[in-house]
């Protein structure tokens, strides 16, 4: 009797282990792994998602009768359970999230540009520069955004940076957005729209190298930097 | 047992198992100390568990970390192999004095300083300790190949660029001697690259990040005396500095770029015009934001007015546009009748882009000898729901345009028609200005022309006779551009 009695005092204890465990484990795959290989920038399209990709997956979902809303680009709850509906069928993990597996199986290319987009090869470069928009000054005003795009593509064109989108976006501490993953997430329409521009040629910032938010930044290097023009909360400087 | 014997008992109960760290129910503390060992087990467990956790998680860290701090590497020890070829092969031509060996040998100094430039900027120093040494590599590339365009023409350097070259090569044996001792600290393990990509504040990091920039930070000195570099090539300092040519006119006031902005914006229905800003970069202006009447601030329209004579540099209209009425024909009208409106003579249109319900049409200026100007360019960017201008840019327009003597072309069209290739199934002539590597412009035949399915166009120079350019037409639904 007492050993029994004993034993149902230890089940809270023994669940309480296994709730631990358990937490530690979800902790450990989802939060540790990710952080160290950046595991969640592979996600590409979820609640809340927009644009030209949602179009397609939403179009090819519709297609195939998973998916019966309309065609805007906007990844809401509709989408999310075709989407679900589309990985149960499919033996994927129905988490009404297109990650690389799902993309794959609904065949839109990931970490690409988007699909619905035929232009040339500049495509690729597009996506890309969207992508540090987006992550460098998406609560800018559209203009604010064209700038920090036409930074890039001058730095390009200036023999004091790497020669290429992808070498100056990517050199090590130029951008805070790629620094912290922040840039790996699908840009927004707005984003896109003002790569396109900055590539055509647009410039608001004047010719300028540099951008800073005064209010964040510390280095002081860079306040020494003749200012040659001020849109939203950056600084642009030669 | 009376109430207060018990209230105090399980009062001094409870203070015993607060000071346990757990917080249970008076009730259960009748168990005794069995239970109490029991917690102590469980905590015991989970601690092992978190640790379990935290060594796999640092064990991961660790090992990416490695892996960065050999990528670091990888590119530190290519840099500097780039650069001791750099010098080397620098050596080499300030000795050689025939075209062909030169040609050879710039050819390889511009890939190699391609390939250090390229090192350099995936090392993680800040960009002020290496700004000046990547403009240098940058720059060492792109004059070795004007040189060796010289070169392949069978003419050797001139003295001048003899006297740049063994000033290059002085700087690459600086260089070269900062990057060995940067080298053997680096072997020591004095610096590790992979602990200065991490975003701590911890005082030893900052050291060891600190001790490289101070590092590069002193070559940056040394090139305080670094030449000015004037040639044919697109880093040339007189490129970067170019100044606008096609600026003229008296410096106008705020209320005189507000009406030309308000006569620029004459079809949309604009309600206040204020300055946000004004630009000092290479051309001068007033940044105008021009606030739609009912508009948001959101919508608002952004337009630079250039302080000298008043023009318009850009303009962009960040407006949604749902749909798509125009015809690509009714677009380039549109865009046409704009122009003309806005007092610009003698265009034509040459490339187009559609993207988001827009097209953006490519002009470029045209003599009344129907001569093609290639640096007088300019954009617009019409709406195609509605066929409003939502964006127009005349950097390239203000930056070149002026008043232009164009002499009679050397070569008649036969001649320069017996330069290109036979391959090419010419189409049409017409004589263009071309804009040359190092600012410069050179008149040419262009030749439009198909070969294996795809457009083409060649240009040879109407007074030497030489092929100057090829450009391919990239032509789909989206738009015609050059590559």
């Amino acid at each position: 009797m007492l050993y029994r009695d004993k034993l149902k005092r230890l089940i809270p204890f023994i669940v309480i282990i296994f709730i631990y465990a358990g937490f530690g484990g979800w902790v450990y795959k989802n939060y540790v792994t990710s952080l160290i290989s950046g595991d969640a920038a592979s996600i590409l399209l979820r609640w809340g998602s927009r644009g030209a990709e949602v179009k397609e997956v939403q179009k090819r979902l519709k297609d195939w009768g998973f998916y019966n809303g309309a065609v805007d680009g906007i990844y809401g709850w509709r989408t999310a359970n075709a989407v679900k509906a589309f990985q149960k069928k499919h033996g994927l993990k129905a988490d009404g999230i297109v990650g690389n597996a799902t993309a794959n199986a609904i065949g839109i290319k990931t970490g690409t540009a988007p699909v619905s987009q035929k232009t040339t090869s500049r495509s690729n470069e597009t996506y890309t520069l969207a992508q540090c928009i987006h992550g460098e000054a998406r609560g800018e005003s559209y203009t604010g955004q064209v700038a920090v795009a036409a930074v890039i593509l001058n730095r390009v064109d200036d023999p004091r940076f790497p020669k290429t989108i992808a070498g100056v976006i990517f050199q090590p501490g130029a951008f805070t957005a790629v620094s912290d993953g922040q840039m790996f997430q699908p840009p927004g329409d707005s984003a896109l729209k003002a790569a396109r521009d900055a590539l055509n040629g647009w410039d608001p910032s004047g010719g300028a190298l540099y951008y800073y938010n005064p209010a964040k930044t510390t280095n002081k290097w860079i306040w020494s930097r003749p200012i040659i023009k001020v849109i939203g909360k950056h600084y642009f400087c030669k | 047992m009376d109430l207060v014997e018990a209230y105090h008992q399980s009062d001094r109960e409870t203070l015993f198992l607060q000071i346990g760290g757990m917080v249970v129910k008076p009730y259960d503390v009748k168990l005794g100390r069995k239970q109490y060992h029991i917690i102590i087990a469980v905590l015991g467990a989970a601690l092992i568990i978190t640790g379990f956790f935290s060594y796999n998680a640092y064990a991961g860290k660790k090992q990416y970390q490695t892996f960065l701090q050999n990528n670091y590497q990888r590119s530190f020890r290519e840099l500097v192999t780039d650069v001791e070829n750099i010098k080397l092969l620098l050596e080499k031509a300030e000795i050689s004095a025939s075209p062909v060996q030169s040609n050879a040998l710039m050819s390889q100094i511009w890939m190699q300083s391609y390939s250090a430039a390229e090192n350099l900027g995936q090392l993680p120093i800040t960009h002020n300790a290496l700004s000046k040494t990547e403009k240098y590599l940058n720059q060492v590339g792109d004059y070795s190949y004007s040189i060796s365009r010289i070169n392949a023409k069978n003419k050797a350097a001139d003295d001048k660029d003899m006297e740049q070259i063994s000033k290059l090569r002085g700087y690459a044996g600086e260089l070269l001697n900062l990057l060995h001792a940067m080298e053997s600290d680096i072997t020591e393990g004095k610096i590790k690259f992979g602990e200065i990509s991490q975003k701590g504040r911890l005082i030893l990091k900052k050291a060891s990040k600190e001790a490289v920039d101070v590092k590069f930070g002193n070559m940056e000195d040394k090139f305080n005396e670094y030449p000015t570099m004037i040639y044919d090539g697109p880093f040339s300092d007189n490129v970067i500095e170019g100044k606008p040519k096609g600026l003229e006119g008296e410096d106008i006031n705020l209320e005189k770029a507000r009406e030309k902005a308000k006569k620029f914006l004459s079809g949309n229905k604009i309600g206040t015009i204020k300055e946000v800003s004004s630009g000092k970069g290479k051309i001068h202006t007033f940044g105008l934001e021009a606030i739609p009447k009912n508009g948001e601030k959101a919508d608002s329209i952004s337009i630079d007015i250039t302080k000298k004579g008043g023009y318009v540099l850009w303009m962009l209209n960040p407006r949604d546009i749902p749909s798509k009425k125009l015809t690509d024909k009714q677009a380039s009208d549109k865009a046409r009748k704009f122009l003309k409106e806005q007092g610009f003579g003698n265009l034509t249109e040459t490339y187009f882009l559609k993207n988001d319900n827009t097209t953006t049409i490519t002009f470029i200026g045209v003599t009344e000898e129907g001569i093609l100007i290639y640096p007088d360019l300019l954009k617009v960017k019409v709406a195609l729901d509605n066929g409003e201008v939502v964006g127009f840019d005349a950097y390239q327009y203000l930056m070149s345009h002026r008043k232009r003597d164009i002499g009679k072309p050397s070569l008649t069209e036969e001649e320069a028609r017996g330069k290109i290739s036979q391959k090419l199934e010419v189409e049409r002539v017409k004589l263009a200005i071309i804009p040359m590597p190092g600012d410069k412009e050179q008149l040419c035949y262009e030749f439009k022309g198909k070969y294996n399915q795809f457009d083409y166009f060649v240009y040879i120079n109407a007074e030497t006779g030489e092929e100057e350019n090829i450009l391919r037409i990239i032509k789909d639904e989206d738009g015609t551009l050059t590559q």
